[in-house]
């Protein structure tokens, strides 16, 4: 089947080795420096609430979201993290997952709102996305490492790439479900379209654009072991020891402790989500 | 049944290929080749680990045991998953392990796993950093000066026991660095990163590696002998030795040259195809071969 040669490996070494790094090399540095200042702020806020407080007012929160059965869930799920003291590796994947899921929803949102409201964008959104969740992670792995130095940084590019597209799939499919009667019924009182998406299609796409993002948590929390091979703490890291040295109770201790934040997450965004739609 | 039929096909071009090649084993029949018993030598399976230092010994064993009249298939895993393989004997033979590196792994299977031969000794392995860095020459001289490296030392993937010693060398030499753990790809990505921008960079680097030939990188002077040196070394599966005594024999007389391997990786990092460059070490070294054979 070769016709003809496509040097698509050299292609890309020299359009990043001669081209993006030496040209844009200081502003992916400007952004890693910010990325980095705003994780490890988020980290040290974590780690800085004593771990009792912290498990006090998420299983009030869980409470409040979700219900007394999610509340206990998470205590325990605490103090399973504290007694095998984990606490440190949890608390920096989880600032990993939230910083990633906050840039994929500033990214992914107003995108979905963009191809929602223009068929055009929305043609060229689509393969983008698709090519986003298919592309094998491992290949952006060391060009984000490249771009942006090993650490959390990394960890959290390469997640927001793999984790957005919920964001912009549901709130495109959000704003598109809103029925056709009430945009004209809008229309009839005169509303600007400006005032059509903020007042009618924004608070009616709610709930699924949470759905979207608890998609985006969860799918920000499946990199966390990946992400520990361009130098992200935390649990992944854990993992991803315990795995080399066939320490089969390493990895899941860590591996747990993964499950544990997932679980807690999910269940108050999807809490979150029923409360919105109400 | 459909099995039977397909060996002594493939050992019958195997031994077309010797013919072809024109060694000197060549010079029987191949039929009678078939019946000296040569037949159904049976299957070889070589774990390989994405590491560029296992590609040439790997190669160049899968040639020889080819010769030999055996069927050799790759397996490409990660180092643990090659030890529970070998153990399992889903894995024959792991043509690169390293010494001390991977003594955790020998140590917890060596009731199955044979450390078989030393492949080549004296890896050297330590801190490495861009030639265009001045005046460090040793790690002492890192002393004072960690912050020009932004007080980061780059390690491999955390659990190698390579990364408990970067720890103590942190420690004994009252460094002001942390150690960053990631992957080789991740390290390296990182010190090409600073490279390309002429920071000063410091990692982990051992030979034999590409990134010598890459990158104008030194290796600094370990005065207080620090790394142990390393050694590369071939492990088998112990049930080989009956299963397969031919191989066996081969590989417990196994050696190869260092810089040989180097060489090697270079010429495969340069475009040229494995099983080539494999074929043209066996043809250059063919008495070493024979002796390793034990004709």
């Amino acid at each position: 089947m070769n016709y003809f040669t496509l040097p698509l490996e050299e292609w890309t070494n020299t359009f990043i080795n001669e081209w993006l790094l030496p040209v844009f090399g200081g502003f992916f540095n400007g952004i890693s420096i910010v990325l980095s200042w705003l994780v490890d702020g988020v980290t040290s806020t974590l780690l800085f609430i004593p771990p009792e407080l912290f498990a006090l007012l998420i299983a009030l929160l869980a409470w409040k979201l979700s219900g007394r059965n999610l509340a206990i869930f998470a205590l325990a799920g605490f103090l399973y993290i504290g007694a095998v003291d984990i606490w440190i590796e949890s608390m920096t994947t989880l600032s990993i997952v939230l910083v990633s899921t906050v840039v994929s929803i500033f990214i992914g949102v107003p995108i979905g709102i963009l191809s929602a409201m223009n068929g055009r964008v929305e043609q060229a959104v689509r393969p983008t996305l698709d090519f986003m969740q298919t592309l094998p992670v491992f290949i952006y792995l060391i060009p984000a490492v490249l771009l942006f130095g090993l650490g959390g940084v990394p960890a959290v590019i390469a997640t927001t790439i793999f984790a957005m597209p919920p964001a912009v799939r549901m709130t495109n499919l959000g704003i598109r479900q809103v029925p056709s009667d009430i945009i004209e019924a809008s229309q009839a009182f005169g509303s600007t379209s400006k005032q059509m998406l903020m007042k009618v299609q924004l608070p009616l796409a709610v709930p699924t654009i949470m759905a979207g993002v608890n998609q985006t948590i969860m799918l920000a929390l499946s990199m966390a072991v990946v992400a520990s091979m361009i130098g992200a703490p935390g649990l992944g890291s854990i993992v991803l020891s315990g795995i080399s040295n066939v320490n089969v109770g390493q990895g899941l201790v860590g591996g747990l402790g993964i499950v544990v934040l997932a679980i807690i997450l999910d269940r108050m965004t999807q809490g979150l989500t029923k409360k919105t739609a109400v | 049944m459909k099995k039977q039929h397909i060996i002594p096909a493939a050992v019958l071009s195997v031994s077309t290929v010797l013919a072809a090649c024109g060694n000197n084993e060549a010079d029987q029949p191949a039929g009678a080749e078939n019946e000296a018993g040569n037949e159904e030598k049976g299957e070889l399976t070589i774990g390989v680990t994405p590491w560029t230092s296992t590609i040439p010994p790997t190669y160049v064993a899968k040639h020889i045991f080819e010769e030999m009249g055996y069927e050799v298939e790759l397996t490409e895993a990660d180092v643990s998953t090659i030890f529970i393989g070998l153990a399992g004997d889903d894995i024959d033979v792991y043509m690169d392990s390293w010494m001390p590196v991977h003594e955790n792994y020998y140590e917890q299977y060596s009731e199955d796993v044979t450390n078989i031969s030393t492949s080549y000794p004296e890896a050297a392995s330590g801190l490495v950093v861009p030639d265009y860095v001045d005046d460090v020459e040793s790690i002492a001289d890192l002393k004072g000066r960690e912050d020009e490296f932004g007080n980061e030392l780059y390690g491999i993937e955390e659990g190698a026991s390579v990364m408990d010693e970067l720890r103590d060398l942190i420690e004994e030499y009252e460094l002001d660095m942390e150690l960053v753990a990631s992957s080789e790809g991740g390290m390296l990505a990182q010190a090409q990163r600073n490279m390309s921008s002429g920071d000063p960079v410091l990692f982990y680097g051992w030979r034999p590696h590409s990134m010598f030939n890459e990158f104008d990188i030194e290796l600094l002077d370990d005065t207080d002998e620090f790394f142990e040196e390393a050694s590369v070394h071939v492990m088998a599966a112990k049930s080989m030795e009956e299963s397969s005594p031919e191989a066996y024999e081969f590989l417990s007389n196994w050696s190869i040259n260092i810089d040989d391997v180097e060489e090697m990786i270079v010429q495969i990092e340069e475009g040229e195809d494995e099983e080539d460059v494999a074929a043209q070490w066996v043809e250059e070294n063919r008495d070493q071969v024979d002796e390793m054979m034990g004709n």
